[in-house]
């Protein structure tokens, strides 16, 4: 009958609409009209779930034309519970549709909401025949991610004046004295109020002048502008209520926590019956570059290890707030590396007053994931000691100078939060404090025998990194294991071999499939995973990073790894430190599981766990790859 | 094989064959059942762009219409039409609907045209906003040019939606107020096909609301718009 095929006025105006937007715009005009040509045009009135988990097996794509949609969990009401806000343009639920399952989310109408419909069959057919909409939707890993952490990094470049650190308390915070109206002002009254002073939000006052409400920018666009609410009613019918207040002492890292916990930007801080002023978002953004520089000097200038331990909790606090306000996990991880870095200098430094061991030409290596740069808020310390070859006597004297001195530093690394490590690989233990000849000849023997103490120790020294000393001791360690790994196949293959042993806990579905009581462990199962094969992959290429991320770098293009999956596999295990490094901050305050490193997926957000299963499903594809090249 | 030749002696003589053959077949169609066709059914909104707004007097230069099912506008369910003219309009009505001289001259014949789009409509109700207009020029033209007598139901959102919204009724009386008001973008208005789209997605606004409003069936919805009443065939 008729040929289904719109006017071609309707195809062009609706690719019009849609290519405002990613990925729309980079399609290419025939695929695009072919896309416009299949798609229902739906209508949903504010409030109305558009799909739930009820909603069975997705069969369509929802591209919204206009409105707001939230993307929620809909039974579990946790303190992490997400919710994330899609608007014009945005495509929903991809990853349900490409596996056609059920969705996690539920998806509402915050206001009303016309979607275009695509049917799943054309769906298909335009992914087949547009590589840049094939790229969208499959590279949703990378794109959630970054839309995760593109608040952060734009409130990340703006500024705050004072030296402060998250331990201040928030009376030290508030930048300008507070600006009230009486709660009985016209909305038009207290626009005007926020234009004239450029403020971002206005406390409204109830009986005796006490903070009753707060009105927003963000009001004024959600419960005034697309309310169509006039101006002339009172500001009191669209403030909210009972606004969130701390008391001025509390420290800022608490107005944070309070902020990302409960959604809110802004926090009143009172004294007593007293109304201060409001501390926002952007206040305490502005605030973590600042404190991360104010807390280096800190950590330079302690002179005790009381003061350093001090700095070390300074560290850990700041970790945290940053942790609440979703800093990605890349940043924080070289974030608190950074400043441990840092704090063990300064132990070194402490020591060495109490120590004559200058002379002796050591190197300090930071072994593990110290080594790699990847330390969670919870590590253990791993350590050494190289120093330079001597002659017999000579060079055990040196040895037992070294060791007490390792020694001192260790308790005070212990001291600061970072426990003696229980393997007791740690520059203390003699076995661990030796000359660069004596290095050589470990890490040889190890590559030659490849039995399974020689393959657990390797995992953790040949993650290696000089953290102070001569570091042309460690270069010569690794320029040796560089050039003597890669005539070891037995080795490597051995390596390999344990590095696929554990498989990441997904299921025939690509389900999680939690194992003890639905858990994950996270560093076992997934971090560990990527790891090790980037070990073997640096190892193999004869790379000498040390981190997992520059591992995966430098070793992509040299077998064969396209960028893409250089990245998507980074962001992957990105992810899932950041998941540690929550899992080991909910511990710290007794909230979480017994074990640092174990998760309940169910616990997870619907957002975070569609991630989590994805990037294990990374995990699975480099084992499969590491898998493949030794024939394993 | 009476009851299907019956019709076609009523048509216009001398029409093509195809387009006898395709009123044949639109007759034949079952009628729509007023009080059993729900809500829910197929909804074919349409817009005509004439020669001027004398609905009696003017010419009919083209015709838009999308369907609207299940609460969803199709758009591949959509249709449009531009009438051959032997004169064009003037040019002051072709800045109206921007359909120029040439694309007038090259419209299809009228008699193809309107068989198309009975085929395309079958026995479906029509909306329109301030259905009338639209109604009238439909009727008249293809009496004219079909011999065919279009007496269909009509839904007018004029009618309905300050029904549903009653506060607004009082401020909002023409389709662009409506369509300002529930920010329905018209970048292109003016097309018929594109007139179709925002009066559509102000009918899939419309329809949610028709339980509450004492609609139950696509006849009781019908029975409420001013312009059925006028146009309905019983």
């Amino acid at each position: 009958m008729n040929e289904r095929q719109p006017p071609p006025l309707l195809t062009a105006a609706t690719a019009d609409v849609l290519r405002k937007h990613a990925p729309f715009d980079a399609m290419r005009a025939a695929d695009l009209a072919h896309l416009a040509a299949g798609l229902k045009l739906r209508y949903f009135a504010k409030d109305t779930v558009i799909l739930s988990p009820e909603s069975g097996r997705i069969a369509s794509l929802f591209i919204i034309q206009r409105g707001a949609v939230q993307a929620d969990e809909p039974t579990r009401v946790s303190l992490n519970a997400m919710a994330a806000t899609l608007t014009d343009g945005e495509c929903f639920p991809i990853g349900a549709l490409i596996a056609s399952r059920p969705t996690t989310l539920r998806y509402r109408a915050l206001n009303d909401t016309f979607c275009y419909v695509l049917d799943e069959p054309r769906f298909r057919e335009v992914m087949a025949r547009s590589p840049e909409f094939h790229a969208y939707c499959t590279r949703r890993l990378a794109a959630l991610l970054a839309a995760s952490t593109k608040g952060t990094r734009e409130a990340y470049s703006s500024r705050a004046a004072d030296e402060l650190t998250m331990a201040s308390p928030l009376r030290n915070a508030i930048r300008h004295s507070p600006v009230t109206l009486p709660e009985t002002a016209s909305v038009r009254q207290v626009l005007e109020l926020m234009k004239s002073r450029r403020i971002g939000s206005i406390v409204l006052t109830g009986e005796g002048g006490r903070p009753a409400g707060i009105f927003t920018q963000t009001d004024v666009l959600n419960r005034v502008a697309l309310a169509g609410q006039p101006l002339d009613r009172p500001v009191a019918e669209v403030m909210t209520r009972a606004p969130a207040t701390l008391s001025a002492g509390s420290a800022l890292s608490e107005a944070a926590q309070l902020m990302a916990r409960r959604g809110f930007r802004h926090v009143l801080v009172v004294d007593g019956e007293d109304f201060l002023g409001v501390i926002s978002e952007r206040d305490l953004f502005g605030l973590q570059r600042l404190s991360m520089q104010g807390l280096r000097k800190d950590i330079g200038r302690a002179e005790t290890v009381d003061a350093l331990a001090f700095a070390a909790r300074e560290v850990r606090e700041l970790g945290t707030a940053m942790l609440a306000q979703g800093v990605a996990a890349e940043q924080l991880t070289q974030f608190i590396s950074a400043l441990n870095d840092g704090i063990t200098e300064r132990a070194i430094e402490l020591a060495l007053a109490d120590h004559d061991v200058a002379g002796t030409g050591f190197c300090w290596m930071g072994l593990g994931s110290e080594g790699r740069n990847e330390q969670t808020l919870a590590t253990d310390q791993d350590n050494a000691i190289i120093f330079p070859d001597g002659e017999g006597d000579d060079r055990e004297a040196t040895r037992s100078r070294l060791l007490a001195f390792a020694d001192q530093v260790n308790r005070a690394l212990d001291a600061c939060g970072f426990p003696l490590c229980k393997g007791n690989i740690m520059a203390r233990n003699p076995a661990w404090c030796l000359t660069l000849g004596e290095w050589l000849a470990r890490f040889d023997d190890w590559i030659r025998n490849s039995d399974p103490q020689a393959l657990l120790n390797a995992s953790i020294f040949f993650d290696f990194r000089s953290l102070h000393g001569d570091a042309t001791l460690v270069d010569r360690l690794r320029a040796f294991l560089l050039e003597n790994v890669k005539d070891r196949p037995v080795f490597l293959r051995q390596m390999a071999a344990n590095a696929v042993q554990t498989r990441p806990p997904l299921g025939f579905f690509g389900d999680i499939v939690g194992g003890d009581g639905g858990t994950v462990d996270l560093k076992r199962q997934a971090a560990r995973v990527f790891v090790d094969c980037a070990r073997i992959l640096a190892l193999a290429n004869g790379v000498g990073a040390v981190s997992t991320t520059e591992r995966l770098r430098a070793t992509g293009p040299k077998v064969r790894m396209s960028e893409d999956e250089v990245s998507t596999a980074i962001d992957a295990f990105q992810f899932i430190q950041m998941l540690r490094l929550r899992a080991q901050d909910s511990l710290d305050r007794g909230t979480g599981a017994a074990e640092p490193n174990r998760i309940d997926p169910d616990t997870l957000n619907g957002l975070d766990r569609r991630i989590l299963r994805e990037a294990l499903r990374q995990a699975r594809k480099l084992q499969n790859r590491i898998g493949l090249d030794y024939q394993l | 094989m009476l009851s299907s030749f019956w019709p076609f002696l009523r048509s216009r003589p001398g029409l093509p064959d195809g387009v006898a053959r395709r009123i044949e077949r639109w007759r034949s169609l079952a009628e729509y059942d007023r009080d059993r066709l729900p809500v829910s059914g197929r909804w074919v909104v349409v817009d005509v762009e004439s020669s001027g707004l004398d609905a009696i007097n003017d010419r009919l230069i083209a015709v838009g219409a999308l369907a609207v099912v299940d609460g969803a506008i199709d758009l591949s369910d959509s249709f449009e039409v531009i009438l051959h003219q032997d004169v064009p309009s003037h040019d002051d009505n072709i800045e109206i609907h921007g359909i120029g001289g040439t694309e007038q001259a090259q419209g299809l014949d009228p008699r193809e045209a309107l068989a198309a789009f009975l085929a395309f409509v079958g026995k479906d109700p029509l909306v329109a906003f301030h259905a009338p207009f639209d109604s009238t020029m439909l009727r008249r033209a293809i009496e004219r040019h079909l011999g065919v007598a279009f007496k269909r139901p009509w839904l007018d959102l004029a009618d309905i939606a300050p029904l549903v919204w009653p506060k607004y009724a009082s401020r909002l009386s023409g389709l662009d107020d409506w369509l300002q008001a529930f920010s329905i973008p018209t970048a292109f208005r003016h097309r018929a096909i594109a007139d179709c789209l925002v009066t559509a997605q102000l009918l899939v606004m419309v329809l949610p609301h028709a339980a509450a409003i004492g609609a139950t069936s696509a006849g009781s919805l019908l029975g409420m718009s001013g312009a059925d009443r006028w146009l309905s065939p019983g």
